[in-house]
């Protein structure tokens, strides 16, 4: 068994294999003085993936390697199974990316597992002799379409036989989307509650940290909704709405997700449309519980981009900050950091004219 | 009938009424007494494949994965307006073969027997792909599919890549020196695939051209550079006879100078390009959760029959020969023409005007087709109410 490589990649079948001929089951795993570097390292894989988007080095070569292998591969269930408890849409996607980041790096300077990893990711590739690799056209579009830029369109790809042809880096970028992708699928896992007291006291740390970065990257940084911020297009919704008209569907939908991405709740967001005068709630509470997620226990909707704004034709006033934005919730961060700007004191005290 | 059979939603457009849909059947023995019992004008089934075909609502249905589509129709051909309808089915037959050969069976890689070609019974084809690579593609990999037949955001730059060589440099004395740079473009190598490989073929015929044609007929050929001066393309066609042999030798285009091979740039990006994509109906193929003719149905609207076919059969198939439902009769039929009509049908050549009688086999088409309404004109009474 190659136990360097089910290190370097624990979401292989071979780490799985090493760890359960190695180890004594998750319990022990969970509970046991011998796996505490486990699990430190599992807590570490989280906290590295939310706070500086990278599962931070570990040495696998050299002194105790055997041991720190057989930690290593450990430390990926424990990881999951803290990501899967709090089960947190933000937190599952920074550590699916810090993993397949981490798999990326390491595949660079590892060019003999990158079959096995391909293979393990049901990715259909095969080098090249000139040093590229082929990968099916269907697995291509898969795991490239997110990548918008023009150097990764099909039409832009030598193209052969069903096969496209791509320098390794290139390659190695889509098997990371194509882990990341595996990953957000798989979680949450489901774990067994008597398994929760043992992840308790990590769950707390990172679930604190959590809140923290989610208060930084909120577009209100936090604090209450200011009327000021909206873009103008989410205003003339309101205000359609205040005045009693009925709204299409789109409107009703952009409007309702845009403050909930605001962090607004569903009081608050019936509120607005509580003013119109032919206001009845049980008809609205049913669709913004829908489009805020409350329903189905969700995320929710995430509200529309300025492109599906202009297409579906509620796209109002737009104004000169509109021309540099794709997103209204832009509008919104670019307003608010400007209006903090004004308000926070110079921070220079400014020059006295001297005498 | 189309694979995975109970996995299929169907859907029908009875005569004169609404689409009726999320339908599912347990076997084509139960299709078939359907239809029978219905005989709905046209008749669909989903290119997806559900969990439960027959709910209601497409969110329960859960989606399992679709067959890639491709349509390509009359509509969509410049100047459609202006043919029979015989000369449009040439016409876009031309653009099925295109799409199988140049696209499908080639880049793609499909093999033959995974691409399932259909006449669509009224102005057009339809190629369905079932593969298991393919099935779970979502919308936006199936776009960037229709991009790429279609030559959309096509980069000229990664096709024909600028080349910068310092050629020398001289030293001014003061410190300074001077490098001249000599840039040109490549051509990509033979072996290389996609759309380098066709723009280095077009690249071929076009220099052909160049070298033979006469000016006038070089602006006709490639509107493009209809404002360049004619002296300037016969001096390009000259040169070109010298050094088309190189330039495809070394790949490289710098024996020309910076216009002429601008000026190669832009024929090929403007004239070209645009012929080699194919004019699928953008988008259909995308639409992952999709109704489409069921082959072997009958379409409503010109009675012609979805017929599938092979490859070798696309070559020459023509609809009014081969999609002609044999169940009807050449028992004859008056119609009265909204215009006067040449048509090849079931090798009767028959041309017609005013009130007539044809065979009902052409009656359903003509009908269909709105070139005729059925029964004489003189003879229908004062409608009084």
């Amino acid at each position: 068994m190659d136990t360097l490589r089910a290190a370097r990649y624990p979401f292989l079948p071979e780490a799985a294999a090493f760890a359960e001929k190695e180890s004594e089951g998750l319990e022990q795993l969970l509970s046991s003085p011998s796996y505490m570097d486990a699990r430190k390292r599992g807590l570490a894989r989280v906290m590295g993936a939310l706070e500086n988007h990278e599962i931070p080095d570990a040495t696998l070569i050299g002194t105790a390697q055997d041991y720190n292998r057989l930690m290593e591969v450990l430390s990926y269930p424990y990881a999951r199974m803290l990501v899967s408890v709090i089960d947190d849409r933000l937190l599952t996607k920074k550590y699916a990316l810090a993993e397949a980041v981490r798999m990326n790096t390491l595949l660079h300077q590892d060019r003999d597992s990158l079959s096995t990893v391909a293979a393990d990711l049901e990715v259909k590739a095969q080098n090249n002799p000139d040093g590229t690799v082929s990968i099916h056209f269907a697995d291509f579009l898969r795991y490239s379409y997110i990548l918008k830029a023009v150097e990764w369109k099909l039409i832009n790809m030598d193209v052969r036989r069903g096969f496209v042809r791509l320098e390794s880096t290139k390659f190695d970028r889509l098997l990371q989307n194509a882990l990341q992708n595996r990953i957000e699928d798989e979680l949450p896992l489901t774990v067994p509650d008597r398994f929760k007291p043992f992840l308790q006291a990590d769950i707390d740390h990172i679930s604190m940290v959590l809140a923290e970065t989610k208060r930084r990257l909120s577009p209100t940084g936090g604090e209450a909704v200011k009327d000021g911020y909206l873009p103008p297009c989410i205003r003339a919704i309101i205000a359609s709405a205040q005045a009693g008209m009925n709204l299409p569907h789109s409107a009703r939908f952009a409007l309702v997700s845009f403050l909930h991405a605001l962090g607004m709740n569903y009081d608050q967001i019936i509120g607005v449309f509580a003013q119109s005068p032919d206001f009845d709630e049980s008809v609205s509470a049913y669709q913004i519980k829908h489009i805020t997620g409350e329903l189905n226990g969700t995320e929710g909707y995430t509200p529309p981009e300025c492109g599906t704004m202009k297409t579906n034709g509620i796209c109002f006033n737009p104004d000169e900050l509109c021309e540099h934005i794709h997103h209204p919730l832009n509008y919104y961060r670019i307003r608010a950091r400007e209006g903090k700007q004004r308000n926070a004191p110079p921070a220079q005290p400014a020059e006295l004219p001297k005498d | 009938m189309p694979d995975r059979f109970t996995k299929r939603e169907f859907g029908f457009i009875p005569f004169g009424r609404t689409m009726q849909r999320h339908l599912g059947f347990t076997s084509p023995e139960d299709l078939r007494a359907f239809l029978i019992s219905r005989v709905p004008a046209h008749s669909y089934y989903s290119t997806a494949y559900y969990r439960y075909p027959a709910k209601p609502v497409m969110e329960e249905k859960e989606w399992m994965g679709a067959e890639l589509i491709f349509d390509l129709d009359a509509d969509h051909l410049a100047g459609a307006d202006q043919m029979t309808y015989s000369e449009m089915m040439v016409q876009i037959r031309k653009e099925m073969i295109s799409l199988v050969d140049d696209y499908l069976t080639s880049d793609l890689g499909f093999a033959p027997e995974q691409v399932h070609l259909c006449f669509s019974g009224g102005r057009g084809y339809h190629a369905h792909v079932r593969t298991d690579d393919i099935f779970t593609l979502g919308t936006h990999e199936r776009r960037e599919l229709v991009d790429y037949i279609s030559g959309t955001g096509l980069d000229l730059d990664w096709v024909f890549p600028l080349q910068q060589d310092a050629v020398f440099s001289r030293n001014l004395g003061n410190g300074t020196s001077v490098a001249t740079v000599h840039r040109y473009r490549l051509i990509p190598a033979p072996e290389e695939g996609g759309w380098k490989h066709k723009m280095r073929r077009a690249l071929g015929d076009v220099c052909v051209l160049l070298e033979t044609a006469d000016p006038k007929d070089i602006k006709k050929e490639f509107p493009s550079v209809k404002g360049s001066d004619p002296k300037v393309l016969a001096r390009l066609g000259a040169h070109l006879k010298g050094a088309e042999h190189d330039m495809f030798a070394r790949n490289s285009m710098a024996d020309l100078d910076t216009h002429e091979q601008d000026l190669l740039i832009k024929i090929l990006g403007q004239d070209v390009a645009p012929r080699l994509a194919s004019e699928i109906d953008k988008p259909v193929t995308p639409d992952i959760k999709r109704l489409i003719r069921l082959p072997g149905s009958l379409h409503g609207k010109t009675g012609l029959r979805v017929t599938p076919i092979t490859r070798d059969e696309l070559t020459h198939f023509d609809p009014l020969q081969s999609a002609v439902p044999s169940c009807y009769t050449d028992e004859p039929v008056k119609v009265t023409m909204r215009r006067d009509l040449s048509l090849d049908i079931l090798d009767q050549s028959l041309t017609l005007h005013g009130e007539t009688e044809v065979p009902e086999y052409a009656a359903s088409f003509l009908i269909g087709r709105k070139y005729a309404d059925y029964g004489w004109l003189s003879e229908r009474s004062e409608r009084l109410f």
